[in-house]
C-alpha cells in the first residue's frame, strides 16, 4: 500500500504547490527568466549574459533598449539590425547569431538607459523552414522576421551614461 | 527586408544624440527604487491624506499571513467538496487569476513619483490522490442520460455527471495545494521589422502558500485532512527575474479539518500554540435527513457557518489598530510598534448558506454573513473608532445548465452560464478602492463553465464580487478575469 501511494505523494510534492503554477503563469506571459550585466566603460556600454540558449531551435540574441523605466522597449540590435537600424545582410552583425556570444558593446549618447536581452528561436522546425525558405533560411532575413520569437528575455539592466 | 534600410524610429533619434561620454556611472537601481519606494510608501501611508491609488500595496493585507491561511485553506475545502462529489482516484486543478491595471504608485530611478499599472497574478494549483483502502462496495451507477442522478433520495446531488469510482470505504489522500501572488509589469519589446513581444517582470514581494495535507476517508460517514500550511514570502532580484530558493520570510501553521455524516464540518488552523482560525460549518438539510430518511434533491441545502478568525493584530500591514490609536504605554501606535504592546482582536462571523440544484438544470445559492470583532477597531487614516456593520456580506448566484436534458453524448456534459450580485463590508476597503471611503462594495460576477466527465474548464470575469474581495480586498474596484482547469479521473 505505501508502495503504491508514495510515488504519488512525491509527483504531489513537486507538482502541486504554488510555484508549478507561477511557473505556468510566467511561461505563458513570458516571464524575464535571467539576469545580465551592463556596464559603461571606456565610451562604451558593455552588455554581459552567461544565459546559454540551449536551443536547437536557436536563431539569435536581441539587444533590446529603452529610456523610461516603465516605458516600452525598442530593438537596440540584432543580426540583421545594427543599431542605426540598417539591415545587416550577412546576419552575423557582433556574433549576435552564435548561441556562444555572451556580450555585446556599444557607444551610446549620454543619458540612462534600460537594457534588455532576448534569445530568440526559430518557430518551425528545420524541415518547414526549408520547406518554406529554402536550405539558407537560416541567413534570410525575411524567414527571421517572419518566423522567429523571444525563447526567453532578460530581466532590465540600467546604467547611466554622464 | 532584403537589405532595404529600416525607417527611423525612436531608437534612431535616441541614438542621433550619441556622443561618448567620459564619466562611467554603472548602476544598480533596484536598492535605490527600492528604498525610494518604501519610503515614500511609507510616508504616504502614514502620514499623508488618502491618495487615489493603492500605494499602501506594500503594507497591504497581502502580507496578512493569517488572511492568507484562511484563503488557501479555503480553496482546499472547496476542492475538496468537489471531490467527495466526485469519487476520483487523482485530481488536478489550476486557476489563473489576473486583475489587469492595478495601479500603483512608484517612485523611478529618477526620483519621479509615478502611478504605473500593473497586473495583480494569483495562480492556483492542486493536486490530490485519493487512493481506496480495504474491501469497498462497488460503485454506483452514472447519471441517467438526463443528467439527473441514478435515484431519487439521493442525499447530494453529483458535482457532475462523471460516473463515480468507489463511493464508499475507506480511503487516504494526499493533496498538495499552492497559492501564489504577485504583482507583475507587463511591458511590450518591440523587435524591429520582426513585429513586437510582450513580456512581464516580477515586482514587489511575491506570496507563496502551499497546504500539503493527509486526508482519512471513512466515506460516507467521515474524512479527517491533517496538514501543514506554508507562508513563504519572495522578494525578486532588482531586474525583475526571481530565484524560489531566495526565501525571505517562511513561516508554518498546521491545520485540521473534518466532516461528520455529511452535515458537520470543523476547521482548525494554528501558529505554534496559538489557534488562529476555527470554523464550524452544519448542514442543516443533511441533518434532517438522519432522522427523515434521505433528502430529496430538489430540497434546497440549508448551511450554518461559523467562524472565528484572529485577524487584527496590530501589525503594520493591518488597516486598523485594536482597541486604541494609542498604545498602553501612552505613545501613539504606528509602524514601529512593539511586539508586547501590540494588541489583538478576533473577528466572529457567522453565515447562512443556501444552495439549490434543480434537476441539474438550474443553480440558485444565497449566501449572507454577519459580524462582530471582539474589541473596537480605530482606523488608522484618522484613528477614529470604526463602525462595524453588523452585516459583512450579503451574495446570490443563479446557474444555468444549457446540456440539461439533452440528449447523448451532452447529456454527461455541462455548460453552465452563471451570474451574480454581492454586498461586501470590510475594513481595509477604503484603502484599496479607487474612488470614495466607504466601507461598503457592491459588484458582481460572470462565467462560463464547461464540464466533461474527466475534465473542465471555467471563463470567470468579476467586479467587487464578495467572493474575490474575502481572498483579496486589493480587488476592490477592479476587474478581475480568472480562467481556470480541472482533470478528474
Amino acid at each position: 500500500m505505501l508502495r503504491r501511494f508514495a510515488p504519488g505523494a512525491v509527483v504531489l510534492l513537486l507538482a502541486g504547490c504554488s510555484y508549478v503554477m507561477d511557473s505556468i503563469e510566467s511561461a505563458i506571459t513570458a516571464r524575464a527568466s535571467f539576469s545580465i550585466e551592463a556596464e559603461y566603460s571606456g565610451g562604451m556600454v558593455t552588455i554581459r549574459w552567461d544565459e546559454g540558449s540551449g536551443l536547437s531551435s536557436f536563431a539569435g540574441y536581441e539587444i533590446y533598449v529603452t529610456l523610461d523605466e516603465y516605458d516600452d522597449y525598442d530593438l537596440l540590435a540584432s543580426r540583421f539590425e545594427n543599431e542605426s537600424g540598417a539591415t545587416v545582410v550577412a546576419g552575423d552583425y557582433k556574433n549576435l547569431d552564435s548561441s556562444f556570444t555572451g556580450s555585446y558593446s556599444y557607444a551610446p549618447p549620454p543619458g540612462i538607459y534600460f537594457y534588455r536581452v532576448g534569445i530568440i528561436e526559430w518557430d518551425e522546425d528545420d524541415e518547414e523552414m526549408q520547406d518554406r525558405y529554402g536550405p539558407f533560411y537560416f541567413d534570410d532575413p525575411i524567414a527571421y522576421n517572419a518566423e522567429t520569437s523571444i525563447n526567453k528575455i532578460s530581466g532590465y539592466r540600467m546604467v547611466s551614461v554622464h | 527586408m532584403n537589405g532595404v534600410a529600416i525607417a527611423p524610429d525612436a531608437r534612431q533619434i535616441m541614438l542621433a544624440r550619441a556622443r561618448p561620454a567620459a564619466i562611467i556611472t554603472p548602476m544598480r537601481f533596484g536598492i535605490l527604487q527600492r528604498s525610494a519606494a518604501t519610503l515614500a510608501v511609507s510616508a504616504a501611508f502614514f502620514l499623508g491624506p488618502r491618495p487615489a491609488y493603492p500605494v499602501a500595496y506594500e503594507a497591504s493585507t497581502l502580507h496578512n499571513a493569517v488572511s492568507r491561511s484562511e484563503t488557501v485553506r479555503g480553496l482546499f475545502a472547496e476542492r475538496w467538496k468537489v471531490i467527495l462529489d466526485r469519487h476520483p482516484y487523482v485530481d488536478i486543478y489550476g486557476r489563473l487569476n489576473w486583475i489587469p491595471a492595478f495601479k500603483v504608485n512608484t517612485v523611478t530611478v529618477t526620483g519621479e513619483e509615478r502611478t504605473v499599472p500593473m497586473t495583480l497574478v494569483r495562480t492556483y494549483g492542486s493536486l490530490s490522490v485519493i487512493l481506496p483502502v480495504g474491501p469497498r462496495k462497488p460503485a454506483e451507477p452514472a447519471a441517467t442520460e438526463d443528467g439527473l442522478p441514478p435515484a431519487e433520495g439521493t442525499a447530494r446531488v453529483p458535482g457532475g455527471p462523471a460516473a463515480p469510482l468507489h463511493k464508499e470505504g475507506l480511503a487516504l489522500g494526499f493533496t498538495a495545494t499552492g497559492f501564489h501572488y504577485g504583482l507583475t509589469r507587463q511591458t511590450t519589446v518591440n523587435r524591429g521589422n520582426a513585429g513586437s513581444e510582450t513580456v512581464t517582470d516580477y515586482k514587489y514581494t511575491q506570496f507563496f502558500d502551499d497546504i500539503l495535507a493527509l486526508s482519512l476517508l471513512y466515506r460516507p460517514y467521515f474524512h479527517v485532512h491533517g496538514g501543514v500550511i506554508v507562508n513563504n514570502q519572495i522578494e525578486p532580484n532588482d531586474d525583475g527575474t526571481m530565484d524560489y530558493t531566495d526565501k525571505s520570510e517562511l513561516s508554518t501553521r498546521w491545520f485540521v479539518s473534518s466532516e461528520l455524516f455529511d452535515f458537520l464540518s470543523m476547521t482548525a488552523t494554528a501558529l505554534g500554540d496559538e489557534v488562529e482560525s476555527f470554523s464550524m460549518e452544519l448542514a442543516i438539510t443533511e441533518l434532517a435527513g438522519l432522522f427523515t430518511g434521505p433528502v430529496n434533491p430538489s430540497i434546497p441545502r440549508f448551511t450554518l457557518i461559523f467562524k472565528r478568525t484572529a485577524l487584527y493584530n496590530d501589525e503594520p500591514f493591518d488597516p486598523v489598530w485594536v482597541r486604541s490609536a494609542v498604545a498602553r504605554d501612552g505613545t501613539s501606535k504606528d509602524a514601529t510598534l512593539s511586539d508586547n504592546l501590540k494588541e489583538r482582536a478576533a473577528l466572529y462571523t457567522l453565515g447562512f448558506f443556501i444552495e439549490e440544484n434543480y434537476k441539474n438544470h438550474i443553480f440558485f445559492d444565497v449566501y449572507s454573513e454577519v459580524q462582530k470583532p471582539t474589541e473596537r477597531l480605530m482606523a488608522k487614516s484618522d484613528s477614529e473608532r470604526i463602525e462595524v456593520s453588523p452585516l459583512r456580506e450579503v451574495r446570490a448566484s443563479l446557474g444555468y445548465n444549457f446540456f440539461a436534458g439533452a440528449g447523448a453524448p451532452l447529456s454527461t456534459f455541462r455548460l453552465l452560464l452563471s451570474g451574480g450580485a454581492s454586498r461586501y463590508w470590510d475594513v481595509a476597503a477604503p484603502l484599496h478602492r479607487e474612488r470614495g471611503e466607504r466601507y461598503l462594495l457592491y459588484g458582481g460576477f460572470a462565467s462560463l463553465k464547461l464540464e466533461a466527465p474527466w475534465i473542465g474548464v471555467e471563463l470567470r470575469a468579476s467586479y467587487n464580487h464578495s467572493v474575490e474581495l474575502r481572498r483579496l480586498v486589493e480587488c476592490a474596484e477592479k476587474a478581475v478575469l480568472e480562467g481556470s482547469f480541472f482533470a478528474s479521473i
